[in-house]
């Protein structure tokens, strides 16, 4: 009881409660961010003559789901993302380099559409691009 | 699909990661060589490049134009004609012409995707237009050609959350002032390693801003110095692009202290 108590104390004075750190899912602004980003994501790629023909069989209701559990789990937010793996999704569809590098161009404008600061958005972006292996030419 | 298997234009790449045409005409920085091929092409498509940049020194004036071609970012072909003002260093000639004839080959890697960084291997061909110049000056041949080997890559959010480009190229070369006063001399007959490098931080993705360093040889006894630059680079769009940089060349010909800035102007298509 007196060690616990001698703890607790030196936890007061230290911090050892403080806050943790806040994740990339933080940064992105939480739920709202993040349902937020993937809206503008939308408008992008849908007006993005170069993909949209990509998408044109694509739920948006469920790939904006899939999307933000995927993201908010590698961001570190309470998420658990249990669809297809990136190399399933995108089977059959021969996705090119140059595909993959103008949606990555519609999540550049997106993010500066909803004015992440440019390091949440180097941030997210260096967590989508190993996904790039299991996207191309599948 | 019949859209991705016919040739594009290039524009399949992220903006800034073609660079611009480096002083010798591939693909890099200002001064440095990087791995990167030239211009947007991407696997399926072929990029053009057209560049034009002058570098104002105390003494000297340089201006040069090149072009590359890109083949599906895997073969990058560059022509580069540079013409140096002497600026009344000889009696006989006004100005010194050098052309340069670049191969460069993509072997591995990509700046940004996968586990290895971009990987290339290049060949310069470089010949000066007034062969006599290079004897003038005690040079031992007024062409020569010249291997490198370069690795770059792009590390999104790699420093304190901004994408730091660093690129690393070693040149086989006997190259005074890149070739402009020669090959070879009296103080080193055969070419050697040299290193050539930059490191950048993409502020965003249409600007970069960095530091270029190029070692050099100095065949000829005339005290070359090893370069350096702090470049600004904007890339407003993937048709246009601007570098700015001062550079710091050194003593040229017996000239001490050259520095001036340097403007490069880039089409790519």
């Amino acid at each position: 009881m007196r060690l616990m108590t001698v703890i607790l104390l030196l936890c007061a004075l230290i911090g050892c409660a403080s806050r943790p750190a806040p994740t990339l899912y933080d940064e992105l602004g939480n739920k709202p961010g993040l349902d937020r980003l993937l809206d503008a994501l939308e408008v992008e790629v849908k007006t993005n003559v170069r993909i949209n023909h990509l998408f044109e069989q694509t739920d948006w209701d469920y790939l904006h789901a899939r999307l933000f559990d995927q993201i908010c789990e590698l961001a570190g937010g309470p998420c658990v993302y249990d669809g297809l793996s990136m190399t399933e999704a995108h089977t059959g569809m021969e996705i090119t380099r140059a595909e993959f590098n103008w949606f990555v161009e519609d999540l550049q404008r997106a993010m500066a559409k909803v004015e992440l600061p440019q390091a949440t958005q180097n941030r997210l972006l260096a967590l989508l691009a190993p996904m790039h292996g299991e996207v191309i030419g599948q | 699909m019949l859209a991705a298997s016919t040739v594009q234009a290039g524009d399949g790449r992220l903006r800034a990661t073609g660079g611009q045409l480096a002083l010798d005409g591939a693909a890099g920085g200002g001064l440095a060589a990087f791995a990167i091929l030239g211009g947007y092409a991407s696997d399926d498509q072929i990029g053009f490049s057209a560049n034009q940049k002058t570098i104002q020194l105390d003494d000297y004036a340089l201006v040069s134009s090149a072009v590359a071609v890109n083949v599906r970012d895997r073969v990058e072909l560059s022509l580069a004609r540079s013409v140096l003002d002497l600026d009344g260093l000889l009696e006989a000639q006004d100005a010194i012409g050098l052309s340069t004839f670049g191969l460069k080959l993509r072997l591995a890697g990509d700046l940004i995707y996968g586990d290895w960084p971009i990987v290339s291997a290049g060949v310069q061909h470089k010949s000066m237009s007034s062969p006599d110049v290079a004897a003038a000056l005690g040079a031992d041949r007024d062409s020569d050609t010249e291997l490198y080997l370069g690795a770059s890559r792009l590390f999104l959010a790699g420093l304190a959350g901004q994408n730091l480009l660093l690129s690393g190229t070693v040149r086989y070369t006997r190259a005074n002032q890149f070739g402009l006063l020669g090959f070879g001399g009296p103080q080193q007959r055969d070419r050697e390693l040299e290193f050539e490098g930059a490191a950048a931080i993409l502020a965003r993705p249409d600007l970069a801003f960095g530091v270029e360093y190029r070692s050099r040889p100095d065949a000829l006894g005339l005290g070359e110095d090893d370069a350096y630059d702090v470049f600004v680079g904007w890339f407003p769009s993937k048709r246009v692009s601007l570098l700015l940089a001062y550079v710091d060349l050194g003593d040229i010909a017996g000239r001490p202290g050259q520095q001036g800035l340097y403007l490069s102007l880039q089409g790519d298509f």
